[in-house]
C-alpha cells in the first residue's frame, strides 16, 4: 500500500489439508485481459485462480510428484512452464488445456527440478536440480513451435488420437560445473544466466566459450562472468530474485539478512552490495520479490513473517 | 431424530469423560443422520427410484394385476368417452364477462360508437420432449360489441344493455391429452366505425404478453405498468388493440377473481404482422403501489372494463371456481397418508405394528435408547415400511452408513444401531467426472459427449432366499453385500507418458506402444555418434542399419537374411549415394562371421547391390567420388612416400567401386570421407 503498510486482499484454502503451495506465478487471462493466479506445490497439482471472480477455475494433474516451480511465458500468457520433484518439465497451455511439451528422459535432469526461468525474448528454458545440473532447452525448434501452434486449435472431441505433446529428451546444452551441490534457483540475465547452489555464492556464468554465441549440444564449455559472494546461506530451497528491468538482485540467507546488489554497472567487479537488516528478522528467507518499479522488495521468512523493504532515494 | 431417551450408561466414569463421550457419540451419528435426511427431502422432490417397486416393499404395493387376465383393448375407447360424458353432464357452470365499455382519450370524436370485442381462449401447454416449442393452441369463444368511451351511469354492474359473453368452463379443464401450463383469455378490439376495415383481425400468436389486470376490490396486487403505446402510432379508425388475461398462475391456481376489472390494451398495427415495436424490457418497469397514481396511469391508455364473475346460469350463486389440477403439498406427501390395502401374502405384507426399540451404539457401548415406536416407520426417511421385515431390509440397503442388528423383543424387535466401518462412500459412477475439466463440466447437459462405455445393470432378477428375519440377526453380511452392477472399464486409465487421464474419444487407439520411439533413434544416433575410433563411413553406416531393424524390429537370427534384402531395398541407393559400398560389403562378411548368414546370401546382396551400380545416374555419381578420392589420396600418398619408408597400414576406409567390368579396388591408404561433400 502507499503509506508502507501490507494489506492482505485474498486468500484462497485448498480443500485437501494435506497440501503445501510451493511456488506462484501471475499471468492475465487472454480473452478478459483479467489477471489469473496460477499456484502449485507438493501435490502435483497446478490451480487457477481467476481473481476477479475469487474462484478455481481450472486444474491441471499428470505430475508424478510435487511441483517445485512454476514460470509463465513472457510472450505468450497462456504458456505455462511447471518443474516438479518428478524429475521432468512440463509446458501447458493453460487457455485449451493442453500439454505441449514434456523435457524429460533420456537426457534430461536425473533428479528433482528445483527451479526454472524463461528468457526475455521467450527462446529459451533454463532448468536446474539436484543432478547439479543445468540446463538449456531451445523453444524455438521447428517442432516446439509448430505443436504450440498446434495447441491452440487442437480440439480434442473430434481428434481420433490424443494431442501429440513433444517429449523433449534432449536439452540444447547441459552443464553440471558451475555448482557442487544441488541448484536451487536459476535466473536469465540478458544472453548470462544467474545461478546459486547452497554454497553461499551466485555464479553469473554463461554456456560454451565467451565469445560464441550459438549452443552447441556437447559442449563442454563453460565461462562464468562473476560470483556474487554472501554469508550464512547453506540451506537449500532459498530463492534470489531480480527486479523487472534486471537491474538489482536480491537474495536472504539463513539468518534473516538480505543482500542487495546493483546490477546496473558496466564493470561486473564494481557490483556494490548492500544488507538489509532487521533485529526481528531472524529466520531464514526463503524468496525475495520486487514491485515493477523496482522501488518495494518484499522478503518472506520461515516464521511466516512478510518483511516490506523500500527503497529510498539517494541524497 | 427419534426422541432420546435416557442414557443407559451406568458405568462410574468421571462425568466430564462421559460427556466428552457422548459428544463424541453425537457428532459420529450426526454426519450421515445429516446425509440421509437431505436425500429424504430430494428424494420426495425428485425420487429417483418408487419404493413400492423394490420386492421387499411389497407392502407398499396396491396395485394388483387382477385385471389384466380380462383385459381387452377394446375397452379404453368406451373408458375415455364415459369420462367426457361424466364431465360433461356436470351443471354447467360459466365464466360471465360483462362488458361495460373501451375506453380510449384519443378517440375523443368517437364517443358513442361501437367497437367490437372478440374473445379467444389460448392454451398453453407444455412442452414435451420432442417437440421444438410449446404447443399454442386458440380458440374464439365469441365475439360482442362495446360501446366506446360510455360515459359514467351508463351501465354499470349489472348485464343491463352491454354486452355479455359467457364462457362454460369445460373450456377451461378439458386438456385432451395435453399437459397443460395454463389458459390464457385474449381480447381483440376492433374499432367497427368505419365498415371498410371491420374485417376481422389477423389471428397471430403473440410472443409478448402483457396485460394487467386490476381487482378494484384487491390493490394488493403489484403492477406492472406499461406504455402501450408507440411514440407514432396513434388509435384511429382500423386499427386493433388486444389485452391477456392470464387464468391460471404457476400452481393452478385461479387468478380471476370476480370483481370489476380495467384491462390495459395495446395497440396492434393494423394488419401487418408486425409485433412489438419495442421491447418489453424497455417499456416495462416496477413501480409500487404507494407511488402510484391510478389516475395517471390510465389516462392515456386504451382500456377495456368488464365485469366477471363464475356463476351458473340464471343463478346468482358463485360456484368454486376450477381448478387446473389438485395441489400436492409437500407436507401431504411427507406424511404418507395414502391408504394402502393390505395384501395377505409375503412376510413384507403389512403386519399388525409392533414395538419397535432403537438402540444407538457406540464404542461397543450402548450410548442411547429411543421411545419405543408403535410403527414402521424409518427414523431417518420417514419411509412407511407397513412390516418388520421390510423395514430392517430398507435400514440394511438405504442407510449403509450404519450397521443394524436385530434382536428379537417380547413386545416386538429392538434394532442395534452403529456406526458402519466399512462404509465406502467413494464416488460410484464414471471416473471421467471426476476429472474432466472445467470442474463439473461432465454432469452439463449442453450437448452431446463421448463418454466412455460402461454397463450399467437396470433391473436384476437374481434367486433370493425367502425373506426371514434371521438375516439380521447377526453383524457381518457375507451373502448381501451390495454389489456393484457396472461391467466393463469402469476404470480411469491414463497415459503412459504425460500421465494425463485417457478421453473417452481416445479409448479407440492404443497410442502408449514403446515402439520405435523418436527418443531411441535420436539416443542411438547420438550415441555412435561419440565413437572415436571408428570413421565416419563406419558411423553412417552403423546408423542406417540400426534404425532399419528398430523400426522393422527384427528379433530372431532367421530374420537376418529378410533384414538385409530389406534394407538393400530401401537404402541400396543412398548407400551408393553415399559411397559405403565398402562398408556394406565389410558388414556382410561380419554378419556370416558371426553365422547369422550363409556365404549364399552374401553373394546375393552383393550382387543385388552391383546390380543397382548399373544406373547410369548412379554411376556418374560414383564415378565424380571415386575421381575426387584418387586426387586426395594420391596427393598425400606422394607425400607421405618422401617422408618415410614404411608403409602405413591402411585403416578401414571406404572406397567407390567403378563398373562391374573393372576389376580390382584400389586401396587408399588414408580414410578420407567420401560422403562429406
Amino acid at each position: 500500500m502507499d503509506d508502507g503498510s501490507i494489506k492482505i486482499l485474498q486468500c484462497y484454502s485448498d480443500p485437501d489439508p494435506e497440501e503445501n503451495f510451493y511456488t506462484v506465478a501471475w499471468s492475465y487471462d487472454t480473452e478478459t485481459g483479467r489477471p489469473i493466479l496460477a499456484a502449485a506445490g507438493s501435490r502435483g497439482v497446478i490451480r487457477i485462480f481467476s481473481l476477479a471472480t475469487m474462484q478455481c477455475v481450472k486444474h491441471f494433474i499428470g505430475h508424478g510428484n510435487a511441483i517445485n516451480e512454476l514460470k509463465f511465458h513472457p510472450r505468450d500468457p497462456n504458456l505455462l512452464l511447471s518443474v516438479s520433484k518428478d524429475h521432468a518439465l512440463r509446458m501447458w497451455n493453460i487457455r485449451t488445456d493442453i500439454l505441449v511439451a514434456t523435457f524429460g528422459g533420456v537426457e534430461a535432469h536425473r533428479d528433482e527440478v528445483l527451479s526454472t526461468d524463461i528468457d526475455v525474448e521467450g527462446t529459451c528454458i533454463v532448468s536446474c536440480g539436484m543432478d547439479h545440473s543445468l540446463k538449456i532447452w531451445k523453444l524455438t525448434t521447428d517442432i516446439m513451435l509448430s505443436t504450440i501452434n498446434q495447441s491452440y486449435t487442437f480440439n480434442p472431441s473430434r481428434a481420433v488420437r490424443p494431442f501429440p505433446t513433444v517429449q523433449q529428451n534432449f536439452p540444447d546444452f547441459s552443464t553440471r560445473d558451475i555448482h557442487r551441490n544441488y541448484v536451487d534457483c536459476v535466473r536469465w540475465l540478458g544472453r548470462f544466466i544467474l545461478s546459486k547452489s547452497c554454497e553461499n555464492t551466485i555464479v553469473c556464468w554463461k554456456p560454451g566459450l565467451l565469445n560464441q554465441t550459438e549452443l552447441k549440444h556437447n559442449d563442454t564449455n563453460v565461462t562464468i562472468i562473476h560470483k556474487f559472494d554472501y554469508k550464512e546461506c547453506e540451506i537449500w530451497f532459498m530463492r534470489f530474485s531480480l527486479d523487472y528491468w534486471q537491474k538489482v538482485l536480491a537474495v536472504g540467507n539463513q539468518q534473516g539478512r538480505t543482500y542487495v546488489w546493483d546490477l546496473d554497472i558496466s564493470d561486473p567487479a564494481q557490483a556494490r552490495c548492500s544488507t538489509l537488516t532487521h533485529p526481528k528478522c531472524v529466520a531464514p528467507i526463503r524468496q525475495t520479490a520486487f514491485s515493477r518499479k523496482g522501488n518495494i522488495l518484499i522478503t518472506v521468512c520461515d516464521d511466516a513473517t512478510i518483511w516490506r523493504w523500500d527503497r529510498v532515494a539517494q541524497q | 431424530m427419534p426422541q432420546k431417551k435416557k442414557d443407559c450408561l451406568g458405568v462410574d466414569k468421571p462425568v466430564s469423560e462421559v460427556q466428552a463421550d457422548h459428544e463424541l457419540f453425537l457428532q459420529a451419528f450426526e454426519k450421515p443422520t445429516q446425509i440421509y435426511r437431505y436425500l429424504r427431502s430430494r428424494n420426495v422432490l425428485s425420487p429417483i427410484f418408487l419404493q413400492r417397486t423394490l420386492y421387499y416393499m411389497r407392502g407398499r404395493m396396491s396395485r394388483s394385476h387382477k385385471n389384466r387376465m380380462s383385459f381387452k383393448l377394446d375397452c379404453l375407447l368406451d373408458k375415455v368417452t364415459q369420462k367426457s360424458e361424466r364431465q360433461n353432464e356436470r351443471p354447467a357452470s360459466y365464466l360471465n364477462i360483462a362488458f361495460t365499455g373501451f375506453h380510449d382519450d384519443k378517440l375523443e370524436g368517437v364517443c358513442g360508437d361501437v367497437a367490437r370485442v372478440e374473445t379467444f381462449i389460448v392454451k398453453m401447454c407444455h412442452k414435451k420432449r420432442k417437440e421444438s416449442s410449446a404447443p399454442l393452441m386458440q380458440v374464439s369463444v365469441g365475439t360482442q360489441d362495446v360501446n366506446i368511451n360510455p360515459s359514467e351511469g351508463e351501465g354499470g354492474g349489472g348485464c343491463g344493455r352491454n354486452a355479455c359473453l359467457s364462457i362454460p368452463t369445460h373450456n377451461f379443464t378439458s386438456s385432451n391429452g395435453h399437459q397443460v401450463k395454463s389458459y390464457v383469455l385474449v381480447f381483440r378490439v376492433s374499432l367497427v366505425h368505419d365498415q371498410e376495415n371491420a374485417g376481422e383481425p389477423v389471428v397471430k400468436r403473440r410472443r409478448v404478453g402483457r396485460s394487467a389486470s386490476q381487482d378494484s376490490q384487491d390493490s394488493n396486487i403489484p403492477l406492472i405498468s406499461t406504455n402501450a403505446i408507440n411514440g407514432d402510432s396513434h388509435g384511429g379508425v382500423g386499427s386493433t388493440y388486444a389485452g391477456e388475461l392470464v387464468m391460471f398462475d404457476r400452481h393452478g391456481r385461479c387468478l380471476l377473481t370476480p370483481g370489476q376489472y380495467e384491462l390495459m390494451l395495446e395497440l396492434q398495427a393494423g394488419e401487418t404482422t408486425q409485433l412489438c415495436k419495442s421491447s418489453p424490457k424497455k417499456n416495462a418497469s416496477w413501480e409500487s403501489i404507494d407511488t402510484l397514481k391510478f389516475d395517471g396511469i390510465f389516462n392515456n391508455i386504451p382500456v377495456l372494463k368488464f365485469t366477471l364473475n363464475w356463476n351458473s346460469e340464471n343463478s346468482t350463486s358463485v360456484i368454486e371456481r376450477p381448478r387446473l389440477r389438485p395441489l400436492k403439498p409437500l407436507d401431504v406427501v411427507l406424511a404418507n397418508s395414502a391408504s394402502t390395502k393390505p395384501k395377505p401374502q409375503g412376510v413384507a405384507s403389512p403386519e399388525a405394528p409392533q414395538l419397535v426399540l432403537y438402540q444407538f451404539v457406540y464404542n461397543n457401548n450402548s450410548r442411547q435408547q429411543t421411545e419405543a415406536r408403535r410403527d414402521f416407520h424409518c427414523p431417518w426417511c420417514s419411509l412407511n415400511c407397513m412390516a418388520l421385515y421390510s423395514l430392517l431390509k430398507h435400514l440394511k440397503l438405504c442407510h449403509a452408513r450404519f450397521t443394524f442388528t436385530y434382536v428379537p423383543h417380547p413386545k416386538g424387535a429392538r434394532i442395534d444401531v452403529a456406526l458402519n466401518e466399512c462404509y465406502d462412500g467413494s464416488y460410484a459412477g464414471n471416473p471421467q467426472d471426476l476429472v474432466a475439466m472445467p470442474a463439473g463440466f461432465a454432469f452439463s447437459r449442453s450437448g452431446p459427449t463421448r463418454r466412455t462405455p460402461t454397463t450399467s445393470v437396470l433391473v436384476c432378477r437374481p434367486k433370493r432366499p425367502k425373506p426371514s428375519l434371521s438375516e439380521f440377526l447377526e453383524q457381518d453380511d457375507d451373502f448381501d453385500l451390495p454389489r456393484s452392477y457396472i461391467l466393463g472399464h469402469n476404470r480411469l486409465y491414463h497415459h503412459t507418458m504425460t500421465c494425463l487421464p485417457i478421453q473417452p474419444h481416445e479409448l479407440d487407439e492404443d497410442s502408449e506402444g514403446e515402439h520405435d520411439s523418436e527418443w531411441v533413434r535420436q539416443k542411438t544416433q547420438m550415441m555412435i555418434d561419440e565413437f572415436s575410433d571408428v570413421n565416419e563411413g563406419e558411423k553412417e553406416l552403423m546408423k542406417m542399419w540400426n534404425l532399419h531393424v528398430m523400426k522393422y524390429n527384427f528379433v530372431g537370427d532367421s530374420q537376418i537374411p529378410l533384414a538385409c534384402s530389406m534394407f538393400l531395398e530401401s537404402h541400396g541407393t543412398e548407400l551408393l549415394r553415399k559411397s559405403l559400398y565398402r562398408n556394406f560389403v565389410l558388414h556382410m562378411v561380419s554378419l556370416h562371421d558371426f553365422g547369422l548368414i550363409g556365404t549364399g546370401v552374401v553373394y546375393k546382396c552383393i550382387l543385388h547391390l552391383q546390380n543397382k551400380m548399373q544406373d547410369p545416374s548412379v554411376q556418374k555419381q560414383l564415378a565424380a567420388s571415386w575421381e575426387e578420392q584418387r586426387r586426395s589420396s594420391k596427393k598425400l600418398f606422394s607425400s607421405y612416400n618422401g617422408s618415410s619408408s614404411s608403409f602405413v597400414s591402411p585403416v578401414k576406409q571406404e572406397s567407390t567401386c567403378s563398373s562391374a567390368t573393372s576389376n580390382g579396388l584400389t586401396e587408399e591408404s588414408k580414410s578420407s570421407p567420401t560422403k562429406s561433400k
